[in-house]
């Protein structure tokens, strides 16, 4: 890690070293420690706080998908489709960030209970929480994404974004919503993230 | 906390970097599909594909080559391009006070428009997963975390545009899967130049 101190290049991590050195050297030292010490850090703890709350966010859409294309009644063969699609991608997610987890030396936890209601009962309920639950997802990620500090982290965040919004603006269209809510997603924090999760999770 | 994000250190980085670049003399009229990065270049980039979006969209919706639910769809998108080439116009001055916010290019689509409905959304869906491609390729080469986050939540944007296009051109609305592939930008603009006089 610290090899990025002496070799130029032009990875985040050793952008992020090279400014936070940089800092330090010219405002003085004192000033920046905290900075210095957060760039140094073993792999940053808000990287690994990112990654698992996205894994819970996709564990909780690929158990809805799973249970939803079993139980809810005449599911027309365009949703049948789509919902197999989505599901087929949220699996590879939880896989792709339970291994970053072990990379990061974290816990990649199982997935917790989930209670989705009555969400289940229609093809119509089952359209819109899949809708609330992949604008969560995209509203996550960009908001988490601007604090990763790994590279490998923020690639496979970016990457999954892309597709998670592409899911929204398929669910939407079949519903028969405009495709995006606005020009711009907005982001959510993590903490906002996570309580909308909650109401989902069985305690 | 946010001040120990890796964010806020790149960009206390960048005013250091900005500063010993002063004078430097780096042409703020460079091609947009050229090399050096840094955040105004970013930005110029991004306004290049967001100008030729807005024009595509602003020239089906005029020359009512779609109709129905396609009709309502592209003005849809073409109000969102509006605000993301306003957006970004802002970043521009906000990233680079003093340096001027790129022109616009000329295009021409009156291949794509004589084609009809299936060549202009078939073109339209091309667009689009250039554009998502484009800005997921460039996101992690932005410093300002301002402009960070204003390239994701148009970047998602975009991808919503492209899958729901690529679903009526008859194409996978997802075709890179579950993970999306970034696109740089010697492809992109290959792609794009034939669209610009």
């Amino acid at each position: 890690m610290k090899a990025g101190i002496h070799v130029p290049g032009t990875t985040r991590r050793e952008l992020l070293l090279r400014g936070a050195l940089g800092v330090a050297s010219a405002s003085g030292a004192a000033a920046v420690g905290p900075f210095v010490a957060s760039a140094l850090g073993q792999s940053g703890r808000i990287d690994v706080e990112v990654v698992q709350l996205a894994l819970l966010l996709e564990q909780l859409e690929a158990d809805f998908y799973r249970r939803g294309l079993r139980e809810v009644p005449g599911l027309s063969a365009p949703v049948r489709q789509l919902a197999r699609e989505i599901l087929d991608h949220e699996d590879q997610h939880v896989e792709a960030l339970s291994q970053l987890a072990v990379q990061m030396s974290a816990e990649a936890p199982d997935p917790p209970q989930f209670d989705f209601g009555d969400a289940f009962r229609s093809e119509r309920a089952f359209l819109a929480l899949a809708q609330r639950l992949e604008e969560t997802g995209v509203s996550a990620y960009n908001g988490a994404a601007p604090m990763v500090e790994q590279d490998d982290v923020l690639d496979t965040a970016g990457q999954i974004v892309q597709v998670e919004a592409r899911h929204a603006a398929l669910v939407r269209f079949e519903r028969g919503e405009d495709i995006a809510p606005g020009a711009f997603d907005k982001p959510l924090s993590m903490s906002k993230a996570r309580a909308l999760a909650e109401p989902y999770i069985r305690t | 906390m946010s001040e120990l994000t890796r964010r806020s250190l790149v960009s206390m980085a960048a005013v250091g970097t900005a500063a010993l670049a002063a004078g430097c003399g780096d042409d703020s009229n460079a091609p947009a599909g050229g090399t050096p990065r840094g955040d105004f270049d970013i930005v110029n980039y991004a306004l290049t594909l967001e100008y030729v979006e807005e024009d595509f969209y602003e020239q089906v919706v005029s020359a009512g080559v779609l109709s129905g639910r396609e009709a309502a769809l592209a003005e849809l998108i073409h109000q969102n391009e509006t605000e993301h080439v306003t957006a970004l116009q802002d970043e521009s001055r906000r990233v680079a006070p003093g340096r001027p916010v790129l022109d616009r290019p000329r295009t021409d689509f009156s291949e794509v428009l004589d084609g009809g409905r299936g060549e202009v959304i078939r073109t339209a869906a091309r667009l689009e997963n250039i554009g998502a491609g484009a800005y997921l390729a460039e996101a992690g080469q932005i410093e300002d975390a301002k402009l960070l986050a204003a390239a994701l939540s148009i970047h998602s944007v975009e991808a919503r545009h492209a899958a729901v296009l690529n679903r009526l051109a008859g194409a996978p609305p997802l075709p890179d899967g579950a993970f999306a592939v970034a696109l740089e930008r010697a492809q992109v603009m290959s792609q794009i130049d034939r669209y610009l006089v």
